[in-house]
Order: C-alpha cells, then structure tokens, then sequence
C-alpha cells in the first residue's frame, strides 16, 4: 500500500471530525450562519438542521475516505492523492448550505443596541516585540549564512518533501530561487504580523459581562496562533538551505525538533480556541446571551454565510460565522489589498523557483 | 480597578447616533469618568466597535470640541481638556428646565413611575456633588 495513505486517512478522520464539531463552536447566537435566538438549537427545527448538516458531513467524509482508497488502489501518487479531500470539503459546504436554509426562516432580528467601551486600545502583541521578531532573526540569519557560504551550497538542492519523506522537488543555485523564498518568507510573516495586530484591534463584539474577558483570550489565542505560522514558515523557507550548508544529522534534528514542537503548539492552540469557541463564547453562562446580538453584522451582508461585504462596516476583521477565527470584510478595499499580497507571494515564490531553474 | 466606561447607543432611536455619541460620552465627561489630558479611543476604534461610519464619530467629536470638552488632534484622537463650566444665561436655564419637564412628562406617559424617575434624578445629583467635592479636592 502507498505509504501516502495512512497521513491522508488520519487528515480525513480529523477534518470530519472538527466539521462535526463545528455547530457547537460558533457563537450561541449565530447558527449556520444566520442569527438566531439562542434557544432555538434546543428546538426541534433546530436540531434537524445540526442532524442533517451532520449526516451531509459524515457522508461526504466517507466519500472522501473511499476516493482515498480508489486513488491509493490506481497507484495515484501525492499530489493526485490529495484531491480525495475534495468531497469532503464540498459535500461538507453543501450541508451546511442546506442547514442554513433551514435556519433561515428562524432568523431573528439584528439588535438594534450598541456598545463600546470608551478607552483607548492598547493592544499587546504575544511574546512582546523580541518574541514578534524571531522569525526575522531566523530568516535573516540563515540569508546571512548563505552569502557567506554561497560556493559551499551544491548546485541542486531538494526543497520539497513529500508526504512520505521522499524529496520530489529540486532547485539551482541561483540567487532568485536561493534568496526569493527567503524574501517571500519574510513578506509573508510581516503580512502575518500585520494581520495579527488588525485581529487585536479589530470589533469587540460584547464589551461586558463575562463574554470580555473570554473574547480578549480568544483574541489573544488566534494571534498566537499567526505568531507560530510566521515561524513555521521561516523554518520550512530556511530548511533546505541550512541542510545544504550545515552537518545533515544535527540540522535535521534540531529541525524536526523545532518543526514538531511548533505544530504541537499550534495543535494546542487551535484546541485551546475550539475549548474557548467562536469569541469566546463557550464561556459565557447562556444567561448572558439571552438577547440575540449575534457578532454584531448584518445577516443581509453575508453571502452564503461566508463571505461577509458591508463598505458600511469600518472593521476590516469580523468573525467568521462558521468556524473557528476571522475573515475579511470584502467590503473594504484594503482587505483585497491584502489579499491580493497574499496570494501574490506565494505565486511570485513559485515564480522564482521556476526561474531559478 | 475602576469598571471601564461603556457607551450604549440605540439605532432603533429617534436621535441620530451621532448625538447618540456626544450625549453619551459627555454624560461620563460630567460625570468625571475622565480628568484634562486624557484620551478618547480615535475615531476609528469608536466606528469599529459601534458598527457605525467614521464620519459619524467625527462628527459626535466635532460637537464635544465645540462645547470645549475635548481636543481633537490629528494623530492621537481627542484629549480631554479642563474645561471652564460657563456661567449659563436665563434662557439655557430655562430651555434646560423644559426640557427636563418634557422627559419626565413622556416618561410619566410610558408608563415610568414617578418614584423611579426621582430616585434616578437624586442618583445623579449625588453623582455631581460627589464629583464636584472630589475636583474642589
């Protein structure tokens, strides 16, 4: 059997079964996508639409399990492998989808109240600007080591690793396909740290009770987590540069180590926010929630409940409605400006790999 | 640690939230929520929390300034400043007076008990005496 298949099976398990979760995640107050009374998961219309999104979900997950099997039987190799995700993701769209037309209909009026707390925001980065740094230190260090070292780098160098551990992607000694990943690296994390301090500034849905403390913490999480991206990213740009230069064995360990370590602080983390819920919300005693306020945007403003346009909305982060975190409000042009870099990085990093052949 | 102060608006309401905005704010202002020197959240923060226009932030600033209650400034927002209370003419004490006759009368009307609406009114005299023996301090 393809070795790929074991990684892809447990990716499939768990995907489905954070999708199952899902419901039970997003705000008491926003259901599917749509705002609600709090109450109205308990009611009878309420659970049929959980049922049914979790039957479309489990299926399409089983779906995607037999393509896995199919694609794994026909001797298809990673990348092709990977697109037994498909399924998954589209039947798991589609039930939500059909849930949320059934929630529709229960939609509760968007509260007309607001509140704000009159302070100056003083927002505190994790770690403090040195922790915030590290993944530039890292970047730069190694851009450092490679322009001291450049005719110790061998002519052809792995850079991709597939699933399985076999190297499947090569590049020259060229500067654009040597330094350009690092550059890109470095945009990405700055985007990153850029976008981590929006999140910190961005709306505070609820300003008091109980559900304050348990947003900041939430808040505070997901920045965390952008923070542990930026280095996960640094290192896998420094990876096939410092095994080229440094003694095999050490820097392969001291990679996997700091590799591994990263993603377990990123799972905790993400299971940190899925405890905490949707803002925090999964503290908050219902009492608190018994009038609907949803994340304070506009049902009308979300198409399909996932993308949220309101130019009307100053906040360029909201939470999402379905899921763990935030997404932009494509109302604003600025989140297409940023969108626009980040989709351009990576398509310009793989530019430069080409080109550096 | 002193509760951080929150400003409510309702866009179901007559008043237009601007107005909303400014009462709110001079509300804590009077009430020394905030002493000279210290900053309001900028505009943009207010808009983002509220859900609301920045151009109708402003504007609640723009009133607060007028009023001498606070400072705008281009970079940090507004500062709160010392301000004088002026000697009110006869006919601002009047036109106050009205209005005060007017809110109790339409609540009266809602249906607000009378011993509510005195209760509340002593709360906020206390409040101003208390704040005003706390600055004469």
């Amino acid at each position: 059997m393809d070795p790929i298949f074991w990684p892809l099976l447990v990716v499939i398990a768990l995907v489905g079964l954070l999708f199952l979760l899902m419901p039970g995640l997003t705000r008491p107050d926003v259901f599917f996508a749509v705002t609600v009374d709090p109450a109205f998961r308990a009611t009878a219309e309420g659970r049929r639409a959980t049922t049914t999104y979790r039957a479309v979900s489990m299926a399409s997950s089983l779906l995607a399990l037999v393509a896995l099997a199919l694609a794994v039987h026909n001797n298809a190799h990673e990348p092709r492998a990977v697109f037994a995700l498909v399924p998954q993701l589209l039947g798991t769209t589609a039930g939500f989808l059909i849930a949320r037309r059934l929630v529709r209909p229960h939609a509760a009026p968007l509260a007309t109240t607001r509140e704000a707390v009159v302070v100056p925001r003083r927002v505190a980065l994790s770690g403090g600007w040195p922790l915030q740094a590290v993944p530039f230190i890292v970047l730069a260090a190694v851009s450092a080591l490679v322009a001291l070292r450049w005719q110790d780098l061998p002519a052809r160098m792995p850079v991709h690793w597939g699933l399985t551990g076999q190297a499947d992607r090569w590049m020259d000694r060229s500067p654009a396909a040597v330094f350009g990943p690092l550059a890109s690296a470095g945009l990405m994390c700055g985007l990153m740290l850029i976008v981590a301090i929006g999140l910190l500034h961005s709306r505070r849905v609820r300003v008091t009770g109980e559900a304050a403390p348990g947003e900041a913490s939430f808040r505070r999480v997901t920045a965390t987590v952008l923070l542990v991206a930026e280095l996960l990213i640094a290192l896998s740009a420094s990876h096939p540069l410092l095994v080229a230069l440094l003694p095999s064995t050490v820097v392969e360990r001291a990679l996997l180590v700091m590799t591994v370590g990263g993603v377990a602080v990123a799972a905790f983390l993400v299971a940190l926010l899925v405890r905490l819920g949707q803002g925090g919300s999964r503290r908050v005693p219902l009492s608190e929630t018994a009038v609907p306020v949803g994340d304070r945007t506009p049902d009308s403003k979300w198409i399909w409940g996932m993308l949220y346009f309101n130019a009307d909305d100053p906040a360029l982060f909201v939470e999402k409605r379905f899921g763990i975190g935030y997404t932009f409000n494509f109302g604003r042009p600025s989140a297409w400006v940023l969108i626009g870099v980040l989709i351009g990085i990576p398509v310009l990093l793989g530019l430069l790999r080409r080109f550096g052949h | 640690m002193t509760e951080a102060p929150i400003l409510r608006i309702d866009l179901s309401s007559s008043v237009p939230a601007y107005r909303q905005i400014a009462g709110g704010i001079r509300t804590m202002l009077v009430a020394g929520g905030f002493g000279p020197g210290d900053l309001l959240p900028t505009i943009r923060q207010l808009a983002t929390d509220l859900g609301l226009h920045p151009n109708t932030v402003a504007e609640a600033y723009r009133l607060l300034a007028e009023e001498g209650w606070v400072d705008l400034r281009r970079r940090t927002g507004a500062v709160v400043l010392d301000r004088r209370t002026p000697r009110p003419a006869r006919d601002v004490v009047d036109g106050f007076a009205r209005r005060i006759d007017e809110l109790v009368a339409e609540a009266v009307a809602a249906g607000v008990p009378a011993r509510i609406l005195s209760a509340r009114l002593s709360e906020i005299v206390r409040g101003l005496d208390s704040t005003e023996r706390h600055r004469e301090k």
